[in-house]
């Protein structure tokens, strides 16, 4: 199987068509003004998505991501976390080469079923280039639930709470008043989620 | 505590309106609800008493403190409209006039009860 490597950072390519909390659930629980506040809440429900999906280390709703890796001498590239629905292009870059070429589907076949899902370079097949030091290669892919069906309700329900607490303090500081920090709220909903990278074989 | 766990009423929000009666007066109209015109909203008791009119009527008067978000159109004179209970806001007050949150006095609107024995 070879040496496995994690990707160095994750970048949604695009946004999902929908968030982990529907806007009229939430404001069912925020409770803003309608019409006039609506816009902020829309927005306060993407914030939140981006961070559940941080925190998880996982794609939580369908989108493309792309991954970036240091291969050196690792033929298995460990996707980001969530179900992935389909590998769509590898690419690899050489030194002061930012467009990349890309690496042909018949070097490389994808195990999605694993978690996380997996992409392998096939027996005989290399890297096409010489990789740059930094960001080598690239992987982009599919990935998160296509219904909020398939989102375990703790996750969107810790999503609902961080729109909800962000909606309310709009500012980082809070005067004169004491504050305590709740438990069993977003971060114990989420906790049984959180993904973390075991050491690579 | 936070706004958010005080808001437990829903309220109709509308503003007293009056037309001419053709005569060089005004007569009351409906109202005109506010845009938006519902809101969350929090009611606390605060005072109950009774006033005694000229024509030695008792009228009770009880007064209510508010919570809501902003609002821009609510002010002195509002009326709110929670089930079948009317209240008037009597004071406003824009909460560290920072624009989201509005403290209010209300006095419910109650009908004349019954004259002195």
């Amino acid at each position: 199987m070879g040496v496995a490597v994690y990707s160095e950072t994750d970048v949604r390519v695009d946004a999902p068509t929908q968030t982990i909390v529907p806007l009229a659930r939430a404001v069912r629980h925020i409770k803003p003004l309608e019409t006039l506040d609506l816009d902020r809440v829309d927005q306060l429900l993407q914030t939140a998505d981006r961070h559940v999906e941080e925190a998880l280390g996982a794609a939580v709703l369908r989108a493309t991501w792309r991954s970036w890796y240091t291969p050196c001498d690792a033929r298995v590239l460990r996707l980001r976390e969530g179900p992935i629905v389909a590998v769509t292009e590898v690419r690899a870059f050489a030194e002061d080469d930012d467009a990349g070429v890309v690496v042909p589907s018949t070097s490389w076949r994808a195990l999605t079923h694993r978690s996380p899902a997996e992409v392998h370079l096939r027996d005989g097949a290399s890297w096409p280039v010489t990789l740059r030091a930094d960001a080598g290669v690239s992987v982009t892919y599919t990935a998160g639930a296509e219904t909020l069906l398939e989102v375990p309700s703790e996750i969107q329900h810790a999503a609902l709470l961080l729109a909800a607490h962000l909606f309310e303090h709009p500012t980082p500081v809070i005067v004169g008043k004491t504050l305590a920090r709740l438990p069993f709220t977003v971060d114990a909903l989420l906790a049984p989620y959180v993904q973390r990278r075991r050491c690579a074989a | 505590m936070s706004l958010l766990s005080q808001l437990t009423k829903l309220v109709a929000l509308s503003a007293p309106a009056s037309t001419s009666d053709g005569r060089g007066g005004q007569v009351a109209a409906p109202d005109v609800p506010l845009h938006p015109s519902r809101a969350w909203m929090s009611l606390v008791p605060q005072q109950a008493s009774e006033a005694l009119s000229a024509a030695g009527q008792r009228k009770p008067v009880r007064r209510y403190a508010g919570r809501m978000r902003f609002h821009p159109q609510v002010k002195e004179g509002t009326r709110v409209t929670w089930r079948q209970r009317t209240f008037e806001v009597v004071g406003v007050m824009n909460v560290d006039e920072a624009g989201r949150e509005l403290a209010l006095e209300l006095v419910e609107r109650t009908q004349v009860t019954g004259g002195l024995a």
